[in-house]
């Protein structure tokens, strides 16, 4: 089954918000590889002055409560030693990509925001795993992006699901179909191939988008990025932060397990540092509106 | 006593994951969003028109005591004799408290480890036994994500999901 959004696929059924989300938000790959290379702190400023809109919002980020500034923060070298470059790098990321992310999926079931809050949390949720299971800083770092982007399909498959409501979506019971495989039965492709397809088109590291191919499917790659993003999916539903119809309908993967070296004990931990992360991630998501 | 909320300014008392609240005051209700996994606790006296509701992530504090020392709402174990205690303190008496669950679902494939609202669930039902308490309604289990509401006029527990009609328990 060799299908793209392109010909074929009944996810195609908006094509200019396929267009839309094909087309790579500039500041991503140049921040994305900076972040790679350990930032040199001017470079990160050089890339975000570029941005206007998002030189705008680091600055009023600087300038919130959150880090209550002694006095007005208002060049970009300030912002940066204020909030740290890290940080920033991850403001950066996550402002870049919201615009296509922060959108209602009626198909879904998932109101304002909640496929933005999803995102967000399973990013954190895989940085913090990533960071458990002593993977190295790439891998931490990848781990983050592709787990803000792996649902990005659903924003085109959801074009099918509203027109074409599925009612197996939702289910009080725990043998109620699996959202993945109602996605492939009714679309004859699911969100994470989807997801995959417009990924494709921003040029980033093949390694982003195979993760976000497998991360229904870890078990289907050799790395590691994919599991700890099933992993990281799984706790954000676990902890609430699913949303949606049938929300919790999909499979976790034992293999994922397997190749993190995640245990019982880690993920009760990270389940409650997210908890704890919350006020956090609820800053980091209200910003990049 | 932390994270709890008595009643406020505000008519509607939001209750987050590892929090509870209490409340007496008849015009108010209290609501927890977006159960996954986690439970919902609600408790309530008809006669003293006192209800509370707690929203607990996992089943047992022993595995992380650090934690649980820290916020010891986050667990089934640790937070349930703490809300019962609050409402007490609030006039509500044991034998009027009716207790109604909502929330612990669980993700397909998922062994053991991962059935945490399941766990969830049994370690509830395992503290209230030990406490002679009953539970009268429950809706529990399913891959749903729930939103639970109690009203303290009225003692009303109501249930809705995502694209499901709303339900009392
Ligand atoms: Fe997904
Ligand atoms: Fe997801």
């Amino acid at each position: 089954m060799r299908e793209t959004i392109n010909q074929g696929s009944r996810s195609n059924a908006n094509p200019k918000l396929t267009e839309q989300l094909k087309s790579s938000p500039a500041i991503l790959n140049q921040i994305l590889e900076k972040y790679r290379n350990d930032p040199d702190i001017d470079e990160v400023i050089e890339i975000i002055r570029l941005d206007a809109e998002i030189t705008t919002r680091i600055l009023e980020i600087a300038n919130s409560a959150a880090f209550s500034p002694g006095s007005p923060v208002t060049s970009l070298k300030s912002a940066v030693s204020n909030i740290g470059s890290n940080e920033i790098i991850r403001n950066v990321i996550c402002l870049a990509v919201s615009g296509k992310l922060d959108r209602p999926l009626s198909g879904y079931g998932m109101e304002d925001h909640d496929l933005w809050r999803h995102s967000v949390y399973t990013a954190y949720a895989a940085e913090r795993l990533g960071q458990i299971c002593s993977m190295d800083d790439e891998t931490v770092q990848t781990a983050f992006t592709v787990g803000l982007l792996h649902d990005i399909g659903k924003v085109l498959t959801n074009e099918y699901l509203k027109r074409h409501p599925v009612s197996p979506l939702i289910s009080v019971t725990k043998d109620g179909a699996d959202v993945i495989q109602i996605e492939r039965n009714n679309l004859f492709m699911d969100h994470a191939q989807t997801g995959a397809e417009i990924i494709r088109y921003w040029n980033l590291p093949e390694i982003i988008t195979d993760a976000i191919r497998y991360h229904h499917a870890p078990g289907n790659t050799q790395s590691p990025i994919a599991s700890i993003v099933h992993l990281a999916d799984a706790a954000a539903h676990i902890s609430g932060h699913g949303y949606g119809f049938s929300a919790m309908a999909s499979h976790i993967d034992q293999v994922a397990w397997e190749r993190t070296g995640f245990n019982s004990e880690m993920f009760y931990l990270l389940l409650m540092e997210l908890q704890i992360m919350e006020s956090e991630i609820e800053r980091m998501m209200g910003l990049a509106r | 006593m932390m994270n709890v909320v008595r009643c406020s300014s505000e008519n509607r008392i939001v209750v987050g994951i590892g929090e509870m609240a209490l409340c007496d005051e008849e015009n108010r209700e209290i609501v927890t969003f977006s159960l996954g996994s986690c439970l919902g606790i609600s408790i309530y006296d008809p006669v003293m028109k006192v209800g509370g509701m707690l929203h607990v992530l996992l089943p047992d504090s022993t595995i992380q005591k650090d934690r649980a020392a820290v916020n010891p709402l986050m667990f089934v174990d640790t937070g349930v004799p703490r809300l019962f205690r609050a409402a007490y303190s609030m006039g509500a008496v044991k034998e009027n408290i009716i207790v109604k669950v909502a929330g612990g679902a669980d993700m397909r494939g998922a062994r053991n480890i991962f059935n945490i609202g399941e766990r969830n669930f049994q370690s509830l039902q395992n503290i209230l036994r030990r406490n002679n308490v009953n539970i009268h309604k429950q809706e529990v289990g399913g891959s749903i994500s729930r939103t639970m509401n109690l009203n303290i006029a009225t003692g009303k527990v109501s249930i809705n999901s995502p694209g499901m009609q709303n339900r009392f328990l």
